[in-house]
């Protein structure tokens, strides 16, 4: 009988769960046998240990592995919606359905509610094992197994209301797991899509490869952060309070759109005509993102605008047309050719305003009063970012930078970093400073550059064009990464990978004055600062003529040797030295010099390989009877096939 | 009482229905027919609360259909193509129906095994199209509704089982005052059930009446004169005519006697009126909307 005062149908209910026992049975089975393989293992280490501290890490064990929970919350919570609200997308059986003496309301919160309980019931019963297995294993703490419950609950929460609220507003069933799998996955592709173009275009742009910023949108790849973060008890509520905001949100979503709904458009691939537009030009925006990407790349079309600009209309075309042939169910769609002369104006715009800097992003260098704190680095370093701004830190993912003196049992980064850590960390990445002088420096080098793209641009065609010998012999490589933080807390960023052609030789003059202010090049050579005392051992390896490498410790007269070698040090180019450029060897002698350092895991050493201008040191180095200069092994008569290192202590 | 006022669905810019006003009595059979794409089926999805009207109203009773539990769980629709859930029996399907239709009578489920031989345990589809439908009548008739909505009904059904379900369904019309609203192509058959007719043309109800009305209100006449047709004969409505020899078959609208008698005024040689059916109704009232059955050579 129907409950006439609510609305929820039970026999509607009953009869879901009658109809669809299969799905929750296979997946209630499968889970069964993912928690039962994770039982297994942790049967086997609890059988190895009975120390309470071991047993009471084993429960989060759990949240290592995410790989066969992202199957099933990515098939699952999709089948459940697909299944209860299957009839929405067949014209006899909508009809059979809405002709019943039942409410829209009633049948959307007793069709959820079912796909719910077909979604739920099986991560309830497998977590509850779970539990149940911890408790009586012995292990101290399973609150892991409710964390790793919990999860998944507000995940399984958040994809089947995605996937009913999809449902809404297509009428094709297939349509509906297709954008189900294509909406999970857009925010991550838009933003890989958008920073190419940029990158391609946009001269200094800065394009992090791994995205943290919409990884949060797309649920199923971002399980593993999320099991992650929870593991290292430093789970990000803010992200399970806004997927479960999101749930509701496309929960109230998709039941205001079923009440609205018009049941004629089952079969349709859009059942709502003011979302035909939007999905029109969004199917022609992502076809040509992709189809046009991988036209130029194929192609190799790099930096071409007119090129990209006709691949990506080639893309969005097929798109756009694509969309209307599925929305129209005909081949006959050229008509409504105004539609795409429109987006494709305003994309080849885009493009062009891209390309064209209209949104002045090149020529953007920060006035000195704007600069709290700035960078320059050799190469794009995420640790600077973390450097400048200590909040964006991540115990997990930035866990290698944060200084420790020594090795406990169990270690586990700081939560938040304090400011003795913050300073430590500065100082032990080169190129950071917040002086006057420096900073007016980085942005005079900065603004060269920035004026200069033509320059570069060119050099950068020239050497595409050049044999390799010319590559070699008239061009320097220079590649720069600038972070600025503002004072108002946000970053400037800019990252440049230069080709310095024969008598281009300004940038390099501005780069050897950056390097002599003071403090400036010992920030990035920390040797030129250390003393005898400061030197924990000295390494000196070279490889004799026949064929064999030794390694030779100088144990005395430490400070001489420091003496001699940064005497070559100094007088060498500083950018040679960072660069590795304009050296030649003669001989493969390394000196490896290791510092007294109570941070364990701070970069603790130099090493170099002496070119020739370390003529003191390796006059020094003879004099000491550390090597013969004649039984070295010299560059032209090197000889593949190297035997085992020997190590002689002098 | 069914009552259709001024209702117009469109779907992408064509009018299904384009202000369909229409009358249902309260125990009546009424035969709704129309060629193809008239909007019969559309109405009657709008009658069943499938359909959300772009504007118009229907109203049974008084009350509006669209999302009104109490005026819907009086009604029963059988489409045309009818849809049970995979794998179910008629004994699942009539569980559902026990759970959803509070008037649902089990009696009248045992005493119709009888009406229809059909394996209730068996899977559905593996039923033909006809014992699909001896199926959906089976289980609405067993919800004993005040309302039938039935489209094509008897499509598919073998001449004695379509006797069989018209003579269930007319005796609920006859016992409890059921109400029968058919789509139907099959006007030989409306014919002999229905006591009104609505005729469905590109969206709009063109002609509403009770049968014997309509037969009234057409005749087929067949007169002879001396010489040609008089003048005067054109000034009934005449919907067509045909020649054979002397004699000719007229098909004029309007009153039976009065016609006949202005005929006589004429003095013809031959006047007898004939009987017309409900197709030959359909037909020449279509003709007169550009229907017209044309003859065509290839």
């Amino acid at each position: 009988m129907p409950l006439k005062t609510s609305s929820f149908n039970c026999g509607i209910f009953k009869n879901n769960i009658k109809r669809f026992w299969l799905i929750t049975f296979s997946y209630t089975f499968f889970m069964f046998l993912y928690v039962m393989s994770y039982i297994n293992r942790l049967t086997e280490r609890i059988s190895r240990t009975t120390d309470y501290e071991v047993l009471s890490d084993l429960g989060f064990l759990i949240l290592y592995s995410h790989d066969g929970m992202v199957v099933f919350l990515g098939v699952f919570p999709l089948v459940a919606a697909l299944a209860v609200f299957s009839y929405m997308h067949f014209q006899k059986n909508t009809a059979m359905i809405h002709s019943l003496p039942v409410t829209r309301s009633t049948l959307f919160v007793t069709n959820y509610l079912s796909g719910l309980f077909i979604a739920g019931v099986p991560l309830i019963f497998n977590s509850l094992i779970l539990v149940v297995f911890e408790i009586i294993a012995g292990i101290p703490n399973p609150s892991y197994a409710w964390i790793w419950f919990g999860i998944n609950l507000v995940l399984t929460f958040l994809l089947y209301n995605f996937a009913v609220f999809v449902g809404m507003f297509t009428g094709h069933l297939a349509a509906q797991a297709i954008f189900f799998y294509i909406f999970n996955f857009l925010a991550p592709f838009l933003e890989s899509v958008i920073k190419s173009i940029l990158n391609d275009f946009l001269f200094g742009y800065v394009s992090y490869t791994a995205s943290r910023t919409f990884e949060a949108w797309a649920p199923l790849y971002h399980l593993e952060s999320f099991y992650r973060e929870f593991r290292l008890d430093n789970g990000n509520i803010a992200v399970i309070a806004g997927y479960v905001i999101a749930a509701i949100v496309f929960l109230t979503a998709a039941y205001y759109l079923y009440r609205k709904r018009h049941m004629e458009v089952a079969t349709d691939v859009i059942s709502f005509s003011f979302i035909k537009p939007v999905f029109k030009y969004s199917v022609a925006f992502c076809s040509a993102a992709l189809i046009g990407s991988i036209i130029v790349l194929i192609l190799d079309l790099y930096r071409n605008l007119s090129a990209y600009i006709v691949s990506y209309l080639i893309g969005g075309f097929i798109g756009y047309f694509s969309a209307e042939m599925l929305m129209r169910k005909t081949f006959k769609v050229f008509k409504s050719y105004k539609g795409y002369i429109v987006f494709a104006l305003i994309l080849s715009l885009f493009l062009c305003s891209v390309s064209y800097d209209l949104y002045g992003y090149e020529r953007r260098v920060p006035q000195y009063g704007e600069v709290e704190i700035m960078g320059l680095s050799t190469y794009m370093d995420p640790a600077i970012r973390i450097a400048l701004k200590p909040e964006e830190y991540d115990p997990d993912m930035h866990r290698y930078l944060v200084p420790i003196r020594e090795y406990p049992g169990a270690y586990e980064p700081p939560k938040v970093l304090n400011p003795q850590q913050i300073k430590e960390i500065r100082e032990s990445i080169p190129g950071i400073s917040d002086d006057y002088e420096v900073i007016t420096k980085v942005r005079e080098i900065h603004s060269y550059i920035a004026e200069n793209k033509k320059l570069f641009r060119e050099n950068e065609k020239l050497f595409d064009n050049a044999s390799i010998q010319q590559q070699n012999d008239l061009f320097k490589y220079r590649n720069l990464y600038f972070i600025y933080k503002l004072e108002d807390g946000s970053f400037l960023e800019r990252q440049y990978s230069l080709y310095i052609y024969q008598d281009n030789t300004e940038l390099d003059k501005l780069l050897r004055e950056y390097l002599s202010l003071p403090g400036v090049r010992e920030s990035y050579m920390p040797i030129l600062k250390k003393n005898a005392k400061d030197i924990h051992r000295i390494y000196v390896s070279f490889e004799t003529k026949d064929g064999h490498y030794q390694d030779f410790e100088i144990t005395q007269n430490i400070q001489d040797f420091l003496d001699v070698y940064k005497k070559d040090l100094l007088t060498e180019d500083p950018l040679n030295s960072i660069y590795g450029d304009g050296k030649t060897y003669e001989y493969d002698v390394h000196v490896r010099i290791e510092f007294k350092n109570d941070l364990i895991n701070r970069m603790n050493s130099h090493s170099n390989r002496l070119s020739d201008h370390f003529e003191n040191t390796m006059n020094y180095l003879v004099k000491k009877g550390v090597f013969r200069l004649e039984d070295l092994m010299k560059a032209e008569d090197y000889i593949k096939g190297v035997p085992a290192a020997k190590v002689v202590s002098g | 009482m069914i009552e259709i006022k001024d209702l117009k669905k469109s779907f992408d810019g064509f009018f299904a229905l384009n202000g369909v006003n229409a009358t249902v009595e309260k125990g009546s059979v009424y035969g709704l027919v129309g060629p193809n794409g008239a909007g019969k089926t559309t109405l009657i999805k709008h009658l069943a609360g499938i359909f959300i009207p772009d504007s118009g109203s229907i109203t049974i009773d008084g009350q509006p259909v669209y999302e009104n539990v109490a005026v819907k769980s009086r009604m029963f629709y059988i489409p045309d193509e009818i849809y049970f859930f995979p794998q179910a029996s008629i004994l699942d399907m009539k569980k559902y129906y026990e759970s959803i239709y509070p008037s649902f009578d089990e009696d009248r489920f045992q005493k119709l095994q009888e009406v229809f031989p059909i394996n209730p345990k068996k899977n559905l589809k593996r039923f033909s199209r006809g014992m699909q439908k001896q199926a959906a009548f089976w289980l609405g008739i067993c919800l004993k509704p005040d309302i039938m909505l039935l489209d094509e009904p008897v499509d598919g059904l073998d001449p004695v089982m379509r006797r069989k379900v018209w003579s269930v369904l007319l005796q609920d019309v006859a016992e409890r005052g059921m109400t029968v609203f058919v789509s139907s192509h099959n006007l030989r058959e409306l014919e002999d059930v229905c006591d009104h007719v609505g005729i469905m043309h590109e969206g709009k109800v063109i002609l509403e009446r009770s049968l014997t009305e309509l037969q009234n209100n057409i005749i087929k006449l067949q007169v002879a004169f001396e010489g040609d047709l008089p003048e005067e004969v054109n000034k009934l409505n005449i919907l067509n005519r045909q020649q054979s020899g002397r004699i000719w078959i007229l098909i004029v609208r309007g009153d039976r006697d009065e016609t006949i008698s202005q005929i006589n005024k004429l003095q013809p040689l031959l006047v007898d009126a004939l009987p017309l059916s409900l197709e030959e109704i359909f037909i020449y009232e279509l003709g007169g909307m550009d229907y017209a059955v044309k003859n065509i050579v290839l």
